[in-house]
């Protein structure tokens, strides 16, 4: 169903107009391959790997063919590791003797904790006595220093010190770096029509069309981008956007009964359950209705800002909730602001008098999902923007011994370093949430936030006390424009394409596998921050991160053109999504495929609970909110029947379509055989094409998948056909019932006069069946 | 089947058998039982284990760890006792421990060294506070049951098993008896035609594991040949499910007892080998009496339920549990007659190989940990000097009494302690 999304209240709209299919065609006619702006692609160190992906800001800085060297690279290699790490950190970290100074060092569970000591050094490298900078001047004990001498004066350690100075005063950020093209390096990946065609499905559920095909064919990565464009404008990727916040957020827990509807002020809106004064026969309809309308306005506002071709950042700063006329019913919205007042897909942007709006913050829903109680005074609420929108799991940095015995202090969570090492980061964004009660409503607080608490802001933003009433909304416009915002869009959109979750820096360096989880880490990172850049200078479009992704090795590798030593292996353990399909993938590429859903009786069984959505690894955002990512042995049965029951639905209805129309079996008939060349070619013919058609394959003709495939039918044929002439016992020529050619599977319509099949005196129906079923629970269909 | 026309039909159309075997799980290495491995799971006739989470911070004081002084809820006189354990008045206590006090011990004293709900569940769970290791439910079944269908049942929030086994979700029950008979057209009645003929699902199946064996042999990053071989790893188990089908008792009323009979079925089917249940709303930061005796009893009740389940079902003697939570709460109430996170808790192990009817670790009466002298398990004399218990020592002693220690996995997640003390022995 076409969702309307009216932004007329919106006056800062972009005018970039939805370049879709053919007009995308002819624009990428228009544009030829210069449109290409490089994005994540790393330059082989041989110089040889065909893309442009050193534009961005010209040639690496290399200078006289030496190679270049990372700022933050040098930091950490030659300074953070060797030096501040091993002789300064021990005093100055937050809870050290130093902690008072102004060189105080995060550890490695902070997270950022390089970009955060850099730029620490950074400020203190400024200071200079006499035109030397207080960072030789310290160490050096040249001036006062309460650890004494740590480095000679002239030595190497001062030396290093003394070359970051240096860099400092003008910083280099290689384009690339030598270190992540190697990592990146002798990977196969997809080429780009495979990768059209696992980006196509991941976004929008469907297979390319041939058009889409041609479009990347001619004109390669530039192609795929603006191919990607029109995909993005597409009602099922709004579906699909949603599901990956919702997999995020969990606020669709709420879209059971009317568990939504009562996390509305009811003192604001009294109307709230408008529909109890409907006649009773009305009520439930209406009642549901309203629920899904407020239990997706976190999710609907951030489709709207993506519809709109908003910045992304309005997810968190729009002054405005999203409604359609069911709640705007409970809002007390009036109705005349809708085209149909009946249409539950007509949405529009709303904002409430005297209530300050931060985004998807404020909605009822979102404040319930993440409660607070008076003790925990929005901490929990913290932490979930840190985690969703900041990229921080703050309850890693718990993940470090505490001692709970040397707690005595007055007010722990403020003094002590056990416990402040996790509050310094949460407690001032939970103040933030100060205008909001424990039920979500609005209650501006009449003392002002606590004043045992670090006072509301975030980092070294401070919200002014004037602002409390509508501190959260003063505070989202800074908090948006830290670049961890950007990387924790970055990461969303990466575990929604791939399932995967973005790499964690490795805090146990003594770890076995230290080495290597750390050299991917980089990679990703590295990665994963130019898409961040490339984000937020395109004013946080959304689609241009996702556009850089599906580009990325993280989502293009596919396997090594070198055998893999086992800490090459170990390196490369977390490349390639190879991800398992959730019920909701796995139900859109079987329709995408054959052509007919999984469905019984109206029901689509992947995604009912009644049948196997939640045996399959599916999620109800409540008490259910990971998704299962191995395959077990009651799943492997759920696909075993569905390869089974698909092929038997659509097999036989395929061929009662014309050849043209149809989606599995357009170069053969039921008639032909093997054992003529008309037959034998037919037959290899389509086996060809069920691979590309359900697996994506592109295979030679003599592949030895395909003679695997033809051997499976052929076998099947013969035993059949023996079976069929067994004059003690005969199998039957006619289909079993549920296989036969009779009903359109989609609408339940009789099949055009005279096409029915539902005889099969050859057998080739259901050897036909045996090779879907077959590919139907393949890994690769099983997969992506 | 006629096995002789299926054996023609493979050799002559070129599908052949023998498919290569495949190889162990990648992307862990073949980390799996070692030394102690079955050469066939299906006889392996170990442990029953299943851990049971109070999700969001019990607080010991209300049951095993009781301490009348920190507590409005009852008195000196009110701590009961079954055997050697001493323990709160907490409704279904006396019920649980009066039948098992012989095989259980409480765990007393244990420092989770967290406050936060994450890092304190993958502790309980896993013995090892920081992040990267299984939960010993997926340690253990991925060692020495990995291909069974339901080998690690989880309803529990820290279900991480590296790669080791896949855990499975309980879903519909009324669906496992179609689940059984994926091939039937109409899976509940035995004499139903089948999708195709019995020959042509086998070549499927043969088409399919040579297939899948070719590109576990061909691709080499590892996400792709792990993925390759659990399905193929799934696959193989899947058959074990008709067991299931002969076993599954009629659902209790109570949705956490479900839960319990689904795990001892698994197990009597031989389909499943372990599990984790787990009872949420323990995180009691106001109105803590009433709402965590409340939630302790209903723990208690499916602990109970689960002993029986696994009495009626005839595993009762190779049942093998742990009781714990993300750690314990404050000794003070708050404003709000809540108590807070405390990282200070207490763990209960219960079954087959436990030393039970005795109390282990010790706490003052403060509900602060009491450092132990390693060797005696008593109060070190000098405290300077003794030993932190911590979930690690609870960990290492259940490895053992799982026929852990010493395996490949034992060695891939190591549990780093500097003593040797067994809480558990």
């Amino acid at each position: 169903m076409p969702q309307r999304d009216h932004s007329r209240s919106i006056t800062a709209c972009r005018s970039v107009a939805a370049a879709t299919g053919p007009l995308a065609l002819a624009l990428l006619g228009v544009l030829g391959g210069g449109c290409y702006d490089g994005g994540p692609a790393h330059a082989d160190p041989a110089g040889d790997d065909g893309n442009d992906g050193a534009a961005e800001g010209g040639p690496p800085e290399l200078g006289g063919g030496e190679v270049c060297v990372d700022i933050d690279n040098f930091f950490r290699d030659e300074v953070w590791s060797p030096l501040l790490k091993e002789k300064c950190f021990a005093c100055h970290n937050p809870n050290g003797v130093a902690r008072n100074t102004d060189l105080v060092l995060q550890g490695t569970d902070f997270p950022g904790y390089l970009d955060v000591n850099l730029q620490t050094v950074a400020n203190l490298a400024q200071l200079e006595i006499d035109g030397t900078s207080l960072l030789l001047l310290k160490p050096s004990a040249a001036v006062e220093h309460g650890g004494g001498k740590q480095v000679e004066e002239g030595g190497d350690e001062y030396d290093r010190l003394a070359q970051l100075i240096e860099r400092l005063r003008a910083p280099v950020h290689c384009v690339d770096d030598a270190d992540v093209a190697a990592f990146y390096a002798h990977l196969d990946l997809l080429d780009e029509q495979q990768t059209l065609r696992k980006a196509v499905f991941m976004l929008a559920g469907r297979m390319p069309s041939q058009a889409e095909i041609d479009g990347v064919e001619a004109f390669g990565m530039s192609g795929l981008d603006i191919v990607l464009e029109g995909v993005m404008r597409e009602e099922a990727f709004y579906v699909r956007l949603r599901e990956i916040y919702n997999d995020l957020l969990h606020t669709d827990a709420f879209l059971a009964g009317d568990d939504a509807i009562a996390t509305v002020d009811a003192e604001r809106f009294p109307n709230a359950r408008w529909f109890d004064q409907l006649p009773d026969d009305q009520q439930g309809a209406a009642r549901n209705a309203t629920n899904d309308a407020i239990a997706r306005e976190p999710l609907k506002l951030i489709e709207h800002i993506v519809r709109n071709d908003l910045p992304f950042t309005m997810i968190l700063t729009a002054n405005y909730t999203m409604v359609n006329p069911f709640s705007a019913r409970s809002y007390d919205v009036p109705l005349s602001n809708f085209a149909d007042p009946n249409d539950a897909n007509e949405w529009i942007p709303v904002g409430f008098a005297d209530f300050p709006h931060a985004g998807l913050l404020t909605t009822s829903v979102f404040l319930n999902r993440y409660p607070t109680t008076p003790t925990n005074r929005n901490r929990a609420r913290s932490r979930a923007v840190f985690k969703f929108f900041l990229g921080t799991d703050v309850l890693r940095l718990a993940a470090r011994p505490i001692d709970v015995t040397a707690i005595e202090d007055f007010n722990p969570t403020l003094y002590n370093p056990n416990c402040n090492v996790c509050h310094d980061n949460v407690d001032p964004l939970a103040g933030a949430f100060q205008g909001w009660d424990e039920t979500g409503r609005y209650r501006p607080m009449d003392g002002g936030w606590y004043t045992d608490m670090r006072p509301p802001g975030l980092d070294d933003v401070a919200i002014p006390f004037e602002q409390s009433p509508r501190a959260l909304q003063w505070l989202t416009p800074w908090l948006v424009r830290d670049r961890k915002f950007a990387t924790a869009v970055v990461y969303a959109m990466f575990q929604g394409l791939t399932g995967q979750e973005p790499l964690v820096e490795p805090l146990d360096e003594d770890a076995p596998d230290y080495l290597a989880r750390i050299k991917a880490f980089r990679a990703q990172d590295y990665s994963f921050g130019r898409i961040a850049d490339a984000f937020m200078k395109h004013d946080h479009d959304l689609r241009v991160v996702i556009r850089e992704l599906v580009k990325t090795e993280w989502f293009r590798a596919v396997d090594s053109d070198l055998p893999l030593s086992p800490e090459r292996a170990s390196e490369l353990a977390d490349m390639g999504s190879a991800r398992l399909l959730s019920p909701e993938l796995l139900h859109r590429r079987i329709a995408a495929t054959t052509g007919a859903p999984w469905r019984r009786a109206g029901t689509d069984v992947l995604l009912s609970a009644d049948y196997f959505k939640f045996f399959y690894g599916g999620i109800d955002s409540a008490s259910v909110t990971t998704r299962l990512t191995e395959m077990n042995g009651v799943m492997a049965n759920i696909a075993e029947r569905m390869a089974n029951e698909v092929a038997c639905t659509v097999t036989a209805w395929d061929f009662t379509k014309s050849p043209a129309d149809r989606l599995l079996f357009p170069l053969v008939e039921p008639s032909d055989l093997p054992g003529t060349p008309a037959g034998d070619e037919a037959i290899r013919a389509n086996v060809l094409h069920l691979h590309d058609r359900l697996l994506g394959e592109q295979l030679e003709d003599d592949d030895r998948e395909i003679d695997r495939s033809v051997a499976l039918f052929k076998a099947v044929l013969a035993d059949g056909r023996a079976r069929m002439q067994d004059t003690a016992n005969p199998m039957s020529p006619s289909l079993p019932g549920a296989c036969q050619g009779l009903l359109d599977p989609n609408t339940g319509a009789p099949v055009a006069e005279g096409t029915a099949i539902t005889e099969d005196p050859d057998y080739t129906v259901r050897a036909w069946m045996a090779v879907v079923t077959y590919l139907l629970g393949d890994h690769r269909f099983l997969y992506e | 089947m006629d096995r002789r026309r299926f054996l023609e039909l493979a050799s002559v159309t070129g599908l052949g058998l023998a498919a290569a075997p495949l190889l162990g799980r990648a992307g862990t290495g073949d980390r799996r039982g070692g030394d102690h491995a079955v050469a066939d799971e299906d006889d392996y006739q170990g442990p029953l284990f299943v851990q049971v989470q109070a999700h969001g911070g019990w607080d010991p004081t209300l049951l095993c760890d009781p301490k009348p002084g920190l507590n409005n809820s009852y008195g000196e006189g009110d701590v009961r006792t079954a055997g050697n354990l001493q323990y709160a008045p907490v409704g279904g206590a006396a019920a649980l421990f009066d039948a098992h006090y012989g095989h259980t011990v409480f765990i007393n004293g244990v420092d989770t060294s967290t406050n936060a709900h994450d890092a304190g569940q993958r502790f309980c769970a896993s013995g090892r506070l920081g992040e990267g290791h299984p939960c010993i439910a997926g340690l253990y079944a991925g060692a020495f049951a990995p291909s069974r269908p339901m080998s690690f049942l989880s309803f529990g929030p820290y279900d991480r098993t590296s790669g080791l086994v896949a855990p499975t979700r309980n879903g519909n029950p009324d669906m496992l008896a179609e689940l059984a008979h994926p091939d039937r057209m109409s899976a509940a009645d035995p004499a139903s035609p089948t999708y195709h003929s019995e020959t042509a699902h086998a070549l499927i199946r043969l088409a399919r594991d040579k297939r899948s064996a070719h590109a576990a042999e061909t691709l080499m990053l590892p996400r792709y040949r792990h993925a390759i071989e659990s399905l193929q790893t799934a696959r193989a188990g899947s058959a074990g499910l008709t067991r299931l089908e002969e076993v599954l008792p009629e659902p209790d009323a109570n949705a956490l007892h479900r839960q319990a009979q689904l795990v001892v079925a698994a197990y009597k089917a031989g389909v499943g080998v372990a599990g984790n249940l787990f009872h949420s709303n323990f995180d009691t930061h106001s109105n803590h009496d009433a709402e965590q005796s409340a939630r302790m009893s209903e723990l208690l009740g499916l602990v109970k339920f689960l002993w029986d389940e696994a009495e009626r079902q005839g595993v009762a003697d190779r049942l093998v549990v742990l009781i714990c939570s993300d750690f314990g709460r404050t000794p003070q109430y708050n404003g709000n007659m809540g108590k807070d996170h405390w990282s200070i808790t207490s763990m209960i192990a219960m079954g087959a190989g436990i030393h039970g009817n005795r109390m282990a670790g010790l706490t003052d009466g403060g509900h602060n940990t009491v450092p132990l002298d390693p060797a005696t398990g008593m109060a070190a004399a000098d405290p300077a000097a003794g030993i932190k218990l911590t979930p690690a020592h609870v960990h290492r002693g259940l490895r053992r009494v799982l026929g852990l220690s010493g395996t490949a996995v034992d060695d891939a997640f190591p549990i780093a302690l500097d003593d040797d003390y067994d809480p558990l022995a």
